[in-house]
């Protein structure tokens, strides 16, 4: 099982970036939904952690109305357990636990639209109709502490670009570099295979926030 | 230190809908009705239908709105451009007039009655226990006579008639093991939800499957809905 960070909600969404559809082809936006959601006090702080799901193919009217019911639940993922605190060099363990287990779970809850994306699939459509159908995560709907979990970047980090954590907020003009996370794969692959040096360098001189790797502590 | 996580899975037999559900999962028996409840409500049927070119309307009004400095007929797509072919149909769906029937043939079917229908409709938002279903009719409050249903497992019957497309909301149980504690989860195969979602006869008014580039009178594009932007063509051409 891989061991690098989670880059799962990019690495889904940019295979149609690349790709064109065959013609007649008929596209259907995923929009994926998730949050943690807070369920007891006092006994345990029980939470939920829930992924939806709709299609952008229907009209925004309908596809925002409660009553319309067409956001539905895809996946209850597990939720990890609480850090102890007890020892930094634990909880960073479990950090790391927690971030391939939710990466090895996204895997299998996404295989199957990853494989269908590529080669479309005839759906019966509302209108009678079939059409060849390729559904495309388009969008993943969450707060800003879902969005570092699912990078696996640390929580004061931007996961759209490089901006350190102390200039946040800063000068608006500032442009920071976008955030590719291919390389961070890459990155994270070479450090897998024992080339670990260069990776430490990379993020220690380049992006103090960089995404969190086994051994690699991320201010 | 080496860490593995053991992936299991158990296919849980939810299909079958007799056996017991998760109970995490009771939500999914309450959403039956409610799906039931739209897809077999005349009135948002006849409504959708009679409604879709006033929403046509509605979505020009709404590009109006976000622009108030302009005069109104600037805001109206008067020229579009397609795509041709995208979003080609490919046939027929096989027994769609059949799968839909629920739907399209009496309005109450399979209840009897509009007060049946409620009734089950109440049932089902309420949440109301199967025993206490049972119970209910075992009381006699059902009345004595015409009732389409007088239990919870002929209600449910009734239901399931009305939701033929439950089999593609399956839930899957899987457990996830990182070495110390083994972790449930819950998911649905993404695939069938989209198939789910796509077939749905209450939205067929309200469907885009090609994108369309929306100009003004003056040239102007237009964005409204998100098949109206950028993204969707880019990705179709």
């Amino acid at each position: 099982m891989c061991k690098c960070s989670l880059f799962l909600v990019l690495r889904v969404y940019c295979i149609c970036w690349y790709n064109t559809l065959p013609a007649g082809a008929t596209v259907v936006p995923i929009i994926g939904l998730s949050d943690q959601t807070h369920l007891t006090n006092f006994s345990g702080d029980k939470k939920a952690w829930l992924v939806y799901m709709t299609i952008s193919n229907i009209l925004s009217k309908t596809r925002n109305s409660p009553a319309k019911m067409s956001v539905l639940l895809v996946a209850l993922l597990p939720v990890p357990p609480k850090l102890t605190g007890k020892s930094s060099q634990a909880d960073e363990t479990q950090r790391q636990i927690n971030a391939d287990s939710l990466r090895a779970v996204f895997d299998l809850v996404l295989a199957r639209l990853h494989y269908v994306s590529h080669e479309g699939m005839v759906m019966d459509c509302a209108d009678g109709k079939t059409r060849l159908c390729f559904p495309i995560l388009l969008a993943w709907i969450a707060d800003h502490a879902e969005h570092t979990t699912f990078h696996g970047i640390g929580r004061k980090s931007c996961p759209k670009c490089e901006v350190p954590c102390n200039e946040v907020g800063g000068n608006p003009r500032d442009v920071y570099e976008v955030r590719d996370y291919a390389i961070y794969e890459d990155k994270a692959r070479q450090l897998e295979s024992g080339e670990a040096g260069s990776t430490r360098e990379y993020f220690r001189l380049g992006f103090v926030t960089g995404p969190r790797f086994r051994g690699v502590g991320t201010k | 230190m080496h860490l593995d996580i053991v992936l299991s899975l158990r296919v849980g037999s939810t299909a079958d809908q007799g056996s017991p559900q998760p109970t995490a999962f009771s939500q999914h028996e309450n959403e039956d009705p409610d799906n039931s409840d739209y897809e077999s409500d005349p009135e948002l049927e006849i409504e959708d239908q009679g409604a879709y070119n006033e929403i046509e309307n509605d979505r020009q009004d709404d590009s109006d709105a976000e622009d108030t400095s302009e005069p109104p007929a600037r805001g109206r797509p008067s020229s579009q451009e397609i795509i041709p072919g995208a979003g080609r149909l490919l046939g027929d769906v096989v027994n769609y007039t059949v799968l839909n029937l629920a739907t399209t043939n009496d309005p109450r079917s399979p209840f009897s009655s509009e007060v049946d229908f409620n009734l089950a409709s109440w049932f089902g938002r309420k949440k109301v226990a199967k025993s206490q279903i049972d119970a209910y009719f075992a009381h006699g409050l059902g009345g004595t006579d015409g009732s389409s249903f007088r239990s919870a497992y002929t209600m449910r019957q009734h239901l399931d008639e009305l939701d033929t497309f439950g089999t593609y909301l399956v839930w899957t149980e899987a457990a996830i093991d990182d070495g110390h504690h083994a972790t449930t989860f819950y998911y649905r195969n993404v695939i069938d939800c989209v198939r789910f979602l796509i077939r749905q006869v209450a939205y067929r008014s309200q469907m885009v499957y090609a994108p369309v580039r929306e100009y003004n009178s003056s040239g102007e594009r237009l964005y409204s809905e998100m098949h109206t932007a950028d993204w969707w063509w880019d990705t179709q051409v």
